[in-house]
């Protein structure tokens, strides 16, 4: 009985280990699809329009967008941090701004810059 | 007396992968194919293949003969890889879940073979052979009609245009040559990728680890002398079954690899060819149905592979005709499993014959 | 013979374990299933009219099993090459632009030496290799379709039906028979009822000569001669029998029907199939006559009859039925399972040759 029992306990952690295991690496090796929108965003009261010398440099290449412009971004892990530069064609002066986005599990986001850079609390399209 | 080393023996005792290398020293100057990329070509393929080959030496030690059931391992990896596919895993973690999912369906899969190999003792070659082409039936069931419908699958591009059922290949480009990039050496110009040869190279030491153990000479017992091992006390029939369970996980996990290199799942396709190709690579590296060893894994792999990349150049060049080369090609794959079985059993007759003369000596 | 004594001593009983429970299954699922068939809008004597014609289309394939099970070989897994024979008999008719019924016969005719000759050389490897005759009957059967797949592209025939166009050397991959011989036999006195049911009885009285042949066969001396070395090798060595000599037989004839039986198969089917085509038609061959009842050691012509008639129907059935009730195609699947299936059950008995 005891031994029995005791092999019997071992199989069900080692399972449990499996399964958190599993949990683990699918987090960790999840690759996911961020849609970046740069059109005009109106969220919860404010307006805000497309940015204009907008780029991401937080990819291998850096991207440039033009308002109205939408890409897919693939990122991979439990989260990713988005670098936006953002030159104003007057002045020529840039500015960072970098937003960290917590994927988890889920495999698609749709994101407006406009809400990103304007600070907004919820960046997030429906779609 | 103890039988001097002679010559003639060792010829004989490596007859089959002799004679492969006379063929293959003769075809590998027709077909004009250069020898950086024939080596560049053999390394390659070793690292895919070497270890759905060595999931056969298991069975063959326990005396189960050539395990064509190594194909429901085949089946469980790529159930594996499919499912982490629609996931959307990457990378490394994509190749262990993909491991960790198949191993329970490898474990059941080969429970269910074994458990039908000791029912057909005597005849487990066509029997394995038989359970591989029952199991694709439900393989195919399982992925033409539950998966997508009973089983949800979450990504539509992984579905047939109908809505359900798996399609017929896919793409994997975040998995693709992962586990070769991760740890390579350029030699030569030609990449060898260390980290799979390295999880080839702990298989390996797995098996001779293995042959050590009680439970491993228990059988190597079993398959000497079934009788004999059963009178021991060895539990035959589960010692048996632990066997094909070994294998049938091996080749999940070369399944893996396999598809890990070649970056694209052919869903309904390559676990078919897995078995056969992989009895005839072991053969030609000089194994039989009794006898299989390390050594006959990789020579077999590596011959065999030679003579796959170099008969439809050599039958071109020879003949003048591409389609007949590829012909040529897989006549030369069934027709090498034929030879080397045929060799075989002439080889025991021959022996037997000679035990018997010997015992008619001995009488006199 | 026995069993006939055993019927008419029990009674259900004893009737169904000679019978054996999967048959009964099988059979039972099989009048289900042309139950069920009109509710679903199949007609019925479409399907009967489909099972009989199939039924004579493998029939003689499924007999070429006999020999060789009685001789102790084992499953003939290696019926590619008897097929194989027959398919250069029908192109070598073919070639001639011979038609109809002769057509046919001298498909047959010139059949009949190369199996022959295949299962000579065949029988030599099956000595060969006693103890392991499937797997490599299996490998050689493949092989040799491969080998005659690179001569299919080369052999010196010229009809402008059977060759490639553009240019004008190698067989097609698929030859259509019409304007030949397709459905010599099923038509030849065939009867029809109403526009749905059609019975080929050619096919039929055909198989039927085949079979009384082989049973007749059996019961000649070296028939007799042939079933003892396959049940009982000692009793035949001590009567002067040599087993290696009675083994080629039995494989050559299990060549020859096989040779028949593929171009009876032909002119039902209406295409003649190279390349690659045969190599995979031995297994419903090897599943019908086991489904029929027959062993890995022993079979009968009845066995051969009720596992034609049942397979067939299966594979008839099962698919219009299925895909009429749930609007998808399940036919390969169905296939695979259940004709595996039944090797496996079969592979799985103990019987008289099994070890412990």
């Amino acid at each position: 009985m005891n031994v029995k029992l005791r092999r019997n306990l071992l199989r069900i952690v080692l399972c449990l280990i499996a399964v958190a295991g599993g949990f683990l690496l699918s987090l960790v090796g999840m690759y996911h699809s961020i849609i970046l929108d740069n059109s005009e965003f109106s969220g919860a009261g404010a307006v805000l329009s497309p940015l204009e010398g907008l780029r991401v440099v937080s990819e291998t290449e850096p991207v440039e967008m033009s308002p109205g412009d939408r890409i897919l971004v693939s990122a991979k892990g439990p989260s990713t941090t988005l670098v936006f530069e953002i030159t104003s064609p007057e002045s020529q002066q840039s500015r960072q701004i970098s937003y960290t986005l917590r994927m988890g599990l889920k495999k698609q986001f749709f994101l407006s810059v406009p809400a990103i850079v304007g600070g907004e609390k919820n960046p997030f399209l429906a779609e | 007396m103890k039988p001097k080393y002679s010559l003639k023996g060792a010829l004989i005792s490596n007859l089959v992968p002799i004679v492969f290398l006379m063929f293959a020293a003769f075809a590998v100057p027709m077909s004009g194919l250069s020898i950086p990329y024939l080596l560049h070509e053999m390394i390659s393929r070793l690292a895919r293949d070497s270890l759905l080959v060595l999931s056969l030496v298991i069975p063959v030690l326990a005396g189960m003969g050539l395990n064509f059931g190594m194909v429901l391992g085949a089946m469980a990896g790529q159930i594996g890889m499919v499912l982490v596919v629609d996931w959307g895993l990457g990378g490394m973690p994509a190749l262990l879940v993909a491991a960790l999912l198949g191993t329970p369906i490898s474990i059941g899969l080969g429970y269910f073979c074994g458990y039908i190999l000791n029912l057909a003792k005597g005849r487990e070659m066509v029997t394995s052979y038989i359970i591989g082409f029952f199991m694709n039936g439900a393989y195919q069931f399982l992925l033409l009609y539950c998966m997508g419908s009973i089983i949800p699958i979450t990504n539509p591009e992984l579905l047939l245009s109908r809505g359900y059922g798996i399609r017929n290949s896919m793409d994997l480009p975040n998995i693709r040559q992962v586990l070769d990039r991760l740890v390579s050496v350029e030699v030569f110009g030609m990449d060898i990728p260390i980290l799979t040869f390295a999880v080839i190279a702990v298989f390996c030491l797995f098996i001779v680890w293995f042959k050590t153990t009680k439970i491993g000479q228990d059988m190597r017992a079993v398959g000497r002398n079934r009788a004999v091992a059963n009178g021991a006390g060895i539990p035959v029939e589960k010692t048996r079954i632990l066997a094909i369970i070994i294998s049938t996980l091996i080749a999940c996990y070369g399944q893996i690899v396999s598809l890990q290199n070649l970056g694209t799942i052919n869903t309904y396709n390559s676990h078919e060819q897995v078995g056969i190709f992989s009895i005839a690579a072991l053969l030609v590296g000089g194994a039989t149905a009794e006898n299989a060893s390390i050594a006959n894994v990789f020579v077999g792999v590596f011959l065999f592979h030679l003579m796959f990349v170099v008969s439809p150049m050599a039958g071109k060049n020879l003949i003048g005709d591409a389609q007949l080369g590829e012909y040529f090609r897989v006549f030369v794959s069934y027709g090498i499993i034929a030879v080397s079985l045929l060799l075989h059993a002439w080889k025991k007759r021959h022996e037997m014959l000679e035990r018997r003369l010997l015992e008619n000596e001995g009488k006199e | 013979m026995k069993k006939k004594d055993r019927m008419h001593k029990g009674g259900v009983e004893k009737f169904i374990a000679n019978f054996g429970w999967p048959r009964i299954i099988i059979a039972i699922f099989l009048l289900l299933l042309f139950v069920i068939a009109p509710f679903i809008g199949i007609d019925v004597g479409t399907s009967l009219s489909d099972m009989l014609v199939r039924v004579g289309m493998n029939g003689i394939l499924v007999l070429a099993m006999v020999p060789m099970i009685q001789s102790g070989c084992g499953l003939n897994f290696g019926l590619p090459l008897g097929i194989i024979a027959g398919l250069v008999g029908a192109v070598t008719s073919m070639e001639q632009n011979w038609q109809g019924l002769f057509g046919f016969g001298m498909a047959v005719l010139f059949a009949i030496p190369l199996a022959v000759l295949l299962g000579v050389m065949y029988g030599y490897f099956i000595n060969m290799a006693k103890g392991d005759e499937m797997m490599i009957g299996t490998y050689v059967g493949f092989s040799v379709v491969a080998f005659m797949s690179m001569m299919w592209l080369r052999l010196p025939y010229r009809n402008p039906l059977l060759v490639w166009g553009f240019s004008g050397t190698g067989l097609r991959t698929t030859i259509s028979l019409t304007g030949f011989w397709m459905k010599v036999l099923d038509n030849f006195l065939a009867i029809r009822i109403g526009p749905r049911f059609f019975f080929p009885t050619g096919s039929f009285i055909f198989f039927a000569l085949c079979c009384v042949l082989v049973w007749a066969f059996f019961k000649t001396k070296t028939g007799i001669a042939m079933s003892a070395v396959g049940s009982n090798p000692q009793f035949a060595r001590a009567h002067g029998v040599s087993e290696d000599r009675m083994r080629i037989v039995s494989v050559v004839l299990s060549t020859v029907l096989g040779a028949v039986g593929m171009v009876v198969y032909e002119q039902s089917y209406g295409f003649i199939q190279l390349y690659m085509g045969p190599l995979y038609m031995a297994f419903p061959a090897v599943a019908a006559i086991l489904l029929g009842g027959a062993t890995i050691n022993s079979a009968t012509i009845s066995n051969v009859v009720i596992g034609t008639f049942l397979f067939q129907g299966i594979l008839t059935m099962t698919p219009s039925v299925i895909n009429g009730m749930l609007q998808t195609d399940v036919a390969e699947v169905i296939r695979i399972l259940v004709s595996n299936g039944m090797i496996l059950y079969a592979l799985t008995r103990k019987g008289k040759g099994t070890v412990k």
